[in-house]
């Protein structure tokens, strides 16, 4: 926040004639602010999820309620039932899946408070009404037809199994041919010292990097739906993963099984993360520059509409960026990321002028991927920061990739190191200090006898160990 | 998470002074507890103001002047570590805050946004206090952000003795956790593969690579302090603004050169929402290349150039004005720029509002608006200054002296019944600098019949200072029609007036006034019960004589001397006394 303020607006800490000056000026800062807030709002958008928030979740208890008196195909469902098709039909071509959980008394429509049961002094009923069945949550995946919800409100009044009711209820919805909607379990609010977010991503880095792969994956598949970006989710991914530090190997490791362009937008994440901490960016700019690389694809999932002849990779910077200028709401993360998607591909001696830094920046962390993915140039991570030094002050920006090259080391993390006593290593650790630029530590992969350790084994290569040769791959 | 509006409404409006016991009865034991008590209650109230008043309003700065009194308690109290429940905040075993009705609560609000634990470290000042409030104030100004939640915006606020803890969302709670069907999870996982499989880029995504150099091998080298602040200046806080109009500009580009329209029209809503975040951020220069850009998109391609939107309203005088940044050597060139493209009376609407009292760069911009319309136009100055409100005629005045002299002295004839006495003095001048004729001295008279004393008195100088010996008779005639409500300061200046117009010519009114009676008048006078205003006519002759020199000043002076007593006696010491170039004896 401080460091977003612009020079002329007021500061707390300028100098002030008395008081009444110093309370002036925070007035007007917190004035400013609050405009500020409101320049970034899409009324439009927040009108409708919180309206149709409520009403969903007021359909949903009210159908819930009248399934104890009457079967789920009585006509006193006729009404209510189209209703609730209408609006999750709505709301999904906006966002995209809909899910509306209860947490203890509080209902979220897509992490979106709704008000629910305020006037009538029970705002916890609809959890209760749910919580019958053991379910706390309700995700719609596409709009529902009439007989999906019918199926759906019938499940509800049926008495529930003893042992698992929640998953007799998504029986019974699969029995009746429901696709698409999901039952989720009941939640709560973590108390004081329980699962906090530093600890949480220190305990379990594969949580946090799997829960980071699915809010980016869901991000692709929504964008490829031409639903709403949610890019709340991916600035709190972002900043956990800031939490986090991209120091542990495990964090560059452990998105192997995800989908290999979400797999690539981490590390690309990652990359930029690491060489935007590197260059002393604050924390508002790296969870803006992080936001801005897991996006900086995706106008591969437009459809062509720039015309036949422009190859992807030319017209997939330009379709990213009009996705994501048309998307409402402002912020200045929104015009960091478009300018970042347009420039991705740029290089640093442009005719058209040099890249945004975002942009500078992601050309490194992208073309580094790239020339290391299997898919792509398929180098070691070594070889690919060779190939990039020829590019200095032309392709990149020179001191954006000395930066780069110090943190990353002469043997970047995940180099293969066929090492001169005949083991194989891969290094894990980036540069915390000059003596450590061409000795990072390493894990090692394959023993002299061609066979792997029996229990992981570490070395640190300024203290053991010299390299032999580059190994693209241990085949 | 996000939030839904929260109304303004009588049951929410905080008071500064409405005390502690905090919402449901807390007491609190030790007096730490009691200063973070009063600290939060403050933060509370304070942090939600903005969704009950108007920024500017007063009930605003008193809120903020609480919270700057009741931190200055608690931040003595540093390091704090606070717990954050659902309807209750602790420090340590102690309840420190409490409030049941969760749209008022503090408390529950952190809590529901994921803050568990704060910690105020040693070294926590009113800034990072005032950085609090302000993320707090934006959550609870009703205003639904997608990008932001409280957790991000604490993050971002990097504070330096400020610990937030946070959890993330919720979390399961089931005692016996259920797994989710067979079917239902694989159908899922179908349909997001599927789903995942339509999202992914082509098989030769971001193909053909660039073909990687014969580079040199990487060594470490630091990279200079300064090349690194260079690039932080980049995404700093003031190039956001070049960066929000590169992007306008490279994506309007782009619409013009692909010559697709369709582009260029789904980007108007983009346009607009810089354009109100320049307006916020005070950018002129940037707002008026905006325009110019937005134009420019709209020539010769289906459209006939467009006006930026909050350009082409009613309002955007005001709005423009809004957009001067507070602290300003000199009003924007781009500032005139824009309204010179604006419709409507300018020179009126500024005149309106420099009548109700705008302050710093606007008035200066005003004043500069008055200025330039006036310059082709100075009658429309001149029509204004007869209703404008004083202070607003005075400037007015001073501007048409600038702009046409000529204008000026016609209007100061014309005004010389204005009722203002400052504005009254600045006619005296102006009118006292026209050539020497007959409007010079009807004017400056009439100024001497002005209900204000140092008008009458500056008007008079000047009239003897102009008229000289012709400026007696008027004066004199001032004097005696005047008498009895003169003043003793304004009888002197009167009398010093007409000795300067001409001593000579002013004699014989000197002689009468200080009562040189001669033969059976002087028997009478000396009998006769003084009037006041014969008494004032005595006190103008002398402080008159004071400057005129000879034995005839000096006879006067004494015989008024022979037969004054209190005030009047003091006076003629004093001028006998300065004449002699000695001090008067008691």
């Amino acid at each position: 926040m401080a460091d977003e303020r612009p020079n002329d607006a007021p500061s707390a800490s300028a100098p002030v004639q008395g008081p009444a000056d110093a309370e002036r000026v925070v007035q007007d800062r917190l004035a400013h602010a609050i405009e500020r807030a409101q320049v970034g709002e899409d009324r439009e958008l927040a009108q409708e999820v919180r309206e149709r928030g409520e009403q969903l979740a007021n359909l949903i208890y009210g159908l819930l309620r009248t399934s104890r008196l009457y079967a789920a195909e009585n006509k006193a469902f006729d009404s209510p039932v189209t209703d609730l098709a209408t609006c999750v039909a709505r709301l999904t071509s906006r966002l995209g899946p809909v899910t509306l959980v209860c947490v203890q008394d509080q209902v979220y429509v897509n992490d979106v408070r709704v008000r629910f049961g305020e006037k009538s002094g029970k705002p916890g009923e609809l959890g209760v009404e749910l919580g019958k069945h053991n379910v706390g949550g309700i995700t719609f995946q596409a709009p529902p037809t009439d007989e999906h919800i019918r199926a759906l409100v019938g499940g509800f009044s049926q008495a529930p199994d003893p042992a698992s009711p929640r998953a007799a209820l998504a029986r019974f919805l699969e029995k009746h041919g429901v696709r698409g909607i999901e039952l989720g379990g009941i939640n709560r609010f973590p108390k004081v010292g329980e699962r906090s977010a530093g600890e949480s991503v220190a305990h379990d880095v594969r949580e946090v990097i799997d829960r980071a792969d699915e809010t980016v994956a869901a991000v692709w598949r929504n964008a490829a739906a031409g639903h709403m970006i949610n890019a709340l989710a991916l600035r709190r991914m972002v900043a956990e993963l800031l939490a986090l530090g991209t120091d542990d190997d495990a964090v560059w490791k452990a998105d192997a099984q995800a989908p290999p362009h979400v797999a690539h937008a981490m590390r690309v994440n990652l990359l930029a993360l690491t060489i935007g901490k590197a260059a002393g960016l604050p924390e508002s700019v790296l969870q803006d520059l992080g936001v801005a690389a897991v996006l900086h694809d995706v106008g591969y999932t437009a459809g062509d509409e720039l015309g036949e002849g422009a190859s992807h990779v030319a017209s997939h910077p330009v379709r990213g960026a009009r996705m994501l200028a048309v998307r409402r709401g402002f912020h200045e993360a929104k015009v960091r990321r478009i300018l970042a998607a347009l420039h991705h591909h740029r290089d640093h001696d442009d005719r058209r002028g040099k890249p945004s830094l975002f942009g500078r920046i992601l050309r490194i962390a992208e073309d580094f991927d790239n020339y290391c993915r299997p898919t792509g140039g398929g180098l070691s991570p070594a070889e690919a920061l060779v190939g990039m030094m020829a590019g200095s002050g032309t392709r990149y920006d020179p001191v954006l990739l000395q930066v780069f090259v110090n943190r990353m080391g002469r043997f970047p993390p995940g180099t293969l190191i066929e090492l001169e006593d005949g083991r194989v290593v891969e290094t894990t650790s980036l540069v915390d200090s000059p003596a450590q630029f061409a000795t990072p530590r390493a894990r090692v992969r394959v023993m002299p006898d061609g066979q792997p350790p029996r229990n992981e084994l570490l070395v640190d290569l300024a203290a053991e160990g010299r390299p032999r040769r580059l190994l693209r791959s241990l085949d | 998470m996000a939030e839904p509006h929260e109304p303004p409404g009588p049951q929410n409006q905080p008071s500064p002074s409405a005390a502690p016991p905090l919402g449901g009865g807390l007491r609190t034991a030790s007096a730490a507890g009691q200063d973070v008590a009063a600290a939060l209650q403050s933060l509370s109230r304070a942090s939600r103001s903005f969704s009950l008043y108007d920024p500017q309003n007063e009930a605003v700065k008193r809120l903020i002047a609480d919270y700057r009194d009741k931190t200055a308690a608690l931040l003595r109290r540093a390091p704090i570590a606070l717990e954050v429940y659902p309807f209750d905040i602790n420090l340590g075993d102690e309840s420190v805050y409490k409030e049941a009705d969760r749209e008022r609560s503090l408390s529950f609000r952190l809590f529901r946004d994921g803050v568990r634990k704060v910690k105020l470290e040693g070294g926590v000042d009113w800034t990072e206090m005032v950085s609090l409030l302000e993320v707090l104030s934006v959550r609870c100004s009703g205003v639904r952000q997608q990008e932001e939640d409280l957790i991000t915006l604490l993050r971002k606020a990097d504070f330096k003795h400020i610990e937030i803890e946070a959890v993330e969302g919720y979390m399961p709670d089931e005692e016996h956790p259920e797994a989710s069907s067979k079917g239902a999870k694989q159908a899922a996982a179908a349909q997001a593969a599927e789903r995942d499989r339509t999202a992914a880029p082509p098989d030769d995504w971001d193909q053909p690579l660039p073909r990687p150099g014969a580079g040199t091998k990487p060594e470490y080298r630091p990279v200079p302090a300064d090349a690194l602040a260079a690039l932080q200046a980049e995404e700093g806080p003031d190039a956001l603004a070049d960066l929000a109009l590169r992007a306008v500009s490279e994506m309007l580009g782009l619409a013009r050169e692909l010559r697709d329209t369709k582009l260029r029209d789904d980007l108007v809503p983009f346009v607009e929402e810089v354009q109100e975040y320049l307006f916020v951020e005070r950018k002129l220069d940037q707002i008026a290349k905006l325009a110019t850009l937005y134009a420019a998109a709209f020539e010769g391609q289906g459209g006939d150039g467009r006006t930026l939107p909050m350009l082409g309203d009613d309002k955007a005088f005001e709005r423009l004005l809004r957009a001067l940044p507070e602290r300003v050597a000199e009003v924007p060139h781009s500032f005139f720029t824009m309204l010179d493209g604006l419709p409507g009376d300018h020179l009126g609407r500024a005149l309106e509002l420099l009548t109700t009292g705008a302050e710093g760069s606007r008035r200066a911009a005003l004043v500069a608006i008055v200025e330039r319309a006036a310059k082709a136009r100075p009658e429309l100055l001149v029509e204004r200054l007869p209703t404008a409100a004083p202070p607003l005629a005075r400037e007015l005045f001073t501007i048409l002296g600038r702009l046409a002299p000529e204008r000026c002295l016609d209007a100061a004839f014309e005004l010389v019944g204005h009722p203002d006495p400052a504005f009254q003095l600045e006619l005296v001048e102006t009118v006292g600098r026209a050539p020497a004729n007959v409007r010079l001295a009807r004017g400056l008279q009439k100024l001497m019949a002005s209900p204000h004393e140092e008008v009458r008195v500056r008007a008079a100088e000047r009239l003897a200072q102009r008229g000289g010996p012709r400026a007696v008779t008027p004066i004199a005639e001032q004097v005696t029609r005047t008498a009895a409500t003169l003043t003793a300061t304004e009888a002197s200046a009167l009398g010093r007036a007409l000795a300067h117009a001409s001593g000579e010519d002013a004699m014989p009114h000197f002689a009468e006034w200080a009562g040189r009676a001669r033969g059976f008048r002087a028997l009478v006078s000396r009998f006769a019960k003084e009037t006041p205003a014969q008494r004032m006519l005595t006190w103008t002759a002398v402080a008159g004589l004071e400057m005129v020199p000879g034995v005839e000043a000096d006879q006067l002076l004494a015989d008024v001397l022979g037969r004054a007593h209190d005030e009047l006696l003091n006076h003629t010491r004093e001028v006998i006394a300065r004449r002699a170039g000695g001090t008067p004896r008691g």
